[in-house]
């Protein structure tokens, strides 16, 4: 007999059976699995995701699917890991248009699965760097709603922190 | 020809120009990577945008930024100013010496809540300017946060958790009054901080009385070299009052202490009683305690007693100089049962005083141990019959040690060997600095200098330690009585050399070579040690024999790196592991086949390779 399955339903209702080493990279999942049978699992397990979309979910799936076996440092590890550039794959993987990187970002974090969740912000940190506060609000469309006399006094503000 | 076209500078636009800020890397490896990933378009305004993501998640992009990024991006929006504030002022760190092109001196920080870590990046100050610019600008801040100017931004006021003054930089006149004014006021607004580290110049203690909230307080780290403050107001108070003043600066929360340049023992006391000792439950609360004397980093002393005087009838010292733990455990009911890390610089201590370190101190649950220029005092009147040196008393209780560095003075004996051996054996020791200090008087107990060197060198690796062992510092002084300590090379190979080459999970190493004939010798060791990343050669014989062609006649024509840098290349050919190596006072990174001088990394290199230097 097979394995018994996690299967995992995305808020519109599609099913994704995984394995539980899978499903286990969410500690989310992972915490609800045990708490629920608390001998282990004998048969299929349905668990509702209500905040993640199908699309969303299989892409987090696919992730989990790769690292299935990967070891990440643990928390008390040296900081030198933890401030790691982010893995080749994942860089590929995270090659998305930017909604579709923030809806992974956010069902990492309510999945609670902290690896993918740091890649996604390392990349989001990456499309920031070296780019003045125009150059960033095209970017990433976003609407300056400072007045100049706001934008003036938050410059001189910080200005220290531009270090030259 | 066409590659130029979309290269956003020219010579004419210098970096740092308006339409062009800095990239965090260097500019041109920073094009290439842009080209290399396709740029998504952005998505509707009315859709999911950077700014609309949960606060949590903001907070967490922006400490993945460079203080210049974050800089950037406050200035966008408000929802992105408001999650990218806290960043930038979180944790501040003064340092003449850092600079933006050192990729060394990282941003990423890390703090531990509760045993998990959560990035906590901080941002840098290097110049007067902006140090000044700083503080003006955070008074006023707070000010329209008080008076609530800025609520309109819907922004919780960016409190400091850790200010950490490494360097201040040499042209801020710390004897000018504007500029003291300005820092008490500074601390005056410091609700949250938690962390308060000041090794530079400059500190004065009575900042510490402005703190408005002391509860906050769990790091202290001081240097009060040139803080006459408490001096002063203990004689106005005696005078006045014929008592002495109190120092009503209680830190309830304090985990970790330290105080560098406190002048005295007496001066170290009245501290401790008024900081320490007023704290309830400070026994099972605090964890690490870092004593010195003179400055830690110099590695000077200002204990400097012949040895010839450390065995003798009669004390040579001033008597503030002794009775080292009773200035230190004043309170000797106080049990430190959880202190990990104990760090004490130029004491002077005698064998008899164990008792009580052993009674105020759990020594099981002790991880690091540093004793550098401690010196021990035996009073005798033949110098036979000595009592058995405190390092020995303490050794079996050692229990967890997983640091030691030891830099012990001692006349007749020396212990240390024997420490070394009898560390229990579920002490796995990971970092070991150790200084072998050789006088003529200790030719009475061992019978050449070399049987000395001999002890040190089968007394290292005992205890698993070739399997333990990451990091390894090897030290060799004479003290003579003439001109003070004289640095040693390592012996011949053999005896250093068959340990050294034994330790195969060393990721960085520091020694003394012994010449440069054995010049084989010594890369073959090096070869073998096959995880070393970080290897630190010094003394005479490192850079090779004085070469005529270079330097003898004038000295300061040849740069310095260039004097070293075959010494360099030919240990990166033999371990292509290496990533940084320095050569007395040069440090070089290893780049693929190739070695490049590397400058104002120093702080970061020794923290790599001795102890001592977090």
């Amino acid at each position: 007999m097979s394995q018994p399955k996690v299967i995992i339903v995305s808020s519109d209702d599609e099913k994704f059976p995984v394995e539980l080493k899978v499903a286990e990279k969410s500690i989310l999942i992972k915490n609800m699995v045990n708490d629920l049978n608390p001998d282990g699992l004998e048969e299929d397990f349905e668990l509702p995701t209500p905040n993640v979309k199908s699309t969303v979910l299989a892409k987090v799936l696919e992730w989990c699917e790769h690292h299935k076996d990967s070891i990440f440092p643990d928390d008390d590890e040296e900081d030198a890991k933890k401030s790691a550039p982010v893995d080749e794959w994942d860089k590929n993987f995270l090659q998305v248009d930017q909604e579709m990187l923030y809806e992974i970002i956010l069902a990492a974090n309510y999945l609670n699965i902290r690896p993918l969740l740091d890649s996604g912000c390392k990349i989001v940190a990456e499309m920031i760097r070296g780019k003045s506060p125009e150059e960033l609000r095209r970017t990433f469309n976003i609407v300056n709603d400072f007045s100049p006399e706001e934008e003036a006094a938050i410059r001189r503000e910080n200005e220290w922190a531009e270090d030259r | 020809m066409s590659m130029y076209l979309n290269y956003p500078y020219s010579f004419d636009t210098p970096i740092g120009y308006t339409k062009n800020p800095l990239p965090k890397r260097s500019y041109f490896n920073h094009y290439v990577h842009e080209d290399k990933r396709r740029e998504s378009p952005p998505p509707p305004v009315t859709g999911l945008t950077l700014d609309k993501l949960p606060r949590e998640i903001r907070v967490r992009i922006a400490n993945e930024l460079s203080q210049l990024d974050s800089f950037n991006l406050l200035r966008t929006c408000r929802s992105l100013y408001s999650s990218t504030l806290p960043r930038l002022y979180q944790n501040i760190i003064i340092d003449q010496n850092y600079s933006q092109f050192n990729k060394e001196y990282n941003y990423h920080q890390f703090e531990k809540v509760d045993l998990e870590l959560s990035l906590f990046s901080c941002s840098y100050i290097n110049s007067p300017y902006n140090f000044k610019k700083f503080l003006k600008n955070y008074i006023t801040l707070y000010k329209s946060f008080t008076l609530q100017l800025l609520q309109h931004r819907y922004v919780e006021f960016p409190s400091i958790k850790s200010f950490s003054c490494i360097d201040l930089p040499d042209e801020l006149n710390i004897y000018d009054h504007g500029l003291n004014e300005l820092l008490i006021e500074f601390v005056q607004v410091q609700p949250h901080l938690k962390e308060l580290i000041w090794l530079g110049t400059g500190f004065e203690y009575k900042y510490l009385e402005y703190l408005p909230n002391c509860k906050s307080l769990v790091n202290l780290s001081l240097n009060l070299k040139y803080s006459s403050y408490i001096t002063e107001k203990r004689q106005t108070a005696l005078a006045a009052y014929n008592m002495p003043y109190p120092l009503k600066i209680q830190f309830p929360n304090l985990t970790n202490l330290e105080i560098q340049n406190f002048n005295s023992l007496f001066m170290l006391r009245e501290i401790l009683v008024n900081v320490l000792f007023s704290i309830e439950n400070i026994g099972d609360q605090l964890t690490k305690i870092k004593l010195s004397r003179s400055d830690n980093h110099l590695n000077d002393s200002l204990l400097l007693y012949p040895y010839d005087s450390l065995i003798g009838p009669s004390l040579p010292f001033k008597s503030h100089e002794l009775n080292t733990f009773d200035s230190i455990f004043a309170n000797p009911k106080v049990r430190f049962n959880r202190l990990t890390s104990l760090v004490l610089h130029d004491f002077l201590i005698e064998p008899d005083e164990a008792d009580l370190f052993m009674k105020c101190v759990n020594l099981e649950n002790l991880t690091t141990l540093e004793l550098s220029s401690v010196t021990e005092y035996q009073q005798s009147f033949d110098g036979v019959d000595l009592k058995t040196s405190f390092l020995l008393r303490i050794v079996s209780k050692l229990t967890n040690l997983k640091h030691l560095r030891i830099d012990y003075r001692e006349s007749i004996v020396d212990s240390v060997p024997k420490f070394l051996r009898l560390l229990p054996q579920s002490s796995k020791l990971q970092s070991l600095d150790l200084t072998i200090r050789y006088n003529r008087s200790k030719l009475r107990t061992f019978r050449h200098e070399t049987t000395l060197y001999e002890e040190y060198a089968q007394s290292i690796l005992l205890n698993d330690r070739d399997w333990t062992l990451e990091k390894l510092s090897i030290d060799i002084k004479e003290e003579n009585l003439y001109c003070g300590d004289i640095n040693i090379s390592l012996p011949l190979p053999p005896m250093f050399y068959d340990c050294l080459s034994r330790c195969k999970n060393l990721k960085s190493l520091r020694f003394s070579p012994s010449s440069a004939e054995i010049h084989n010798e010594i890369l073959e060791m090096v070869q073998s040690l096959s995880k070393l990343e970080f290897l630190d050669v010094f003394g005479t014989k490192a850079g090779g024999a004085p070469h005529m062609g270079l330097e003898m006649v004038h000295p300061s024509i040849y740069d310095e790196w260039f004097k070293v840098q075959h010494v360099a290349m030919l240990y990166c050919k033999s371990n292509k592991n290496l990533k940084y190596i320095r050569v007395n006072k040069c440090v070089f990174e290893h780049l693929r086949n190739d070695i490049s001088p590397r400058d104002g990394i120093d702080r970061w290199f020794n923290q790599k390779v001795k102890l001592g230097f977090e």
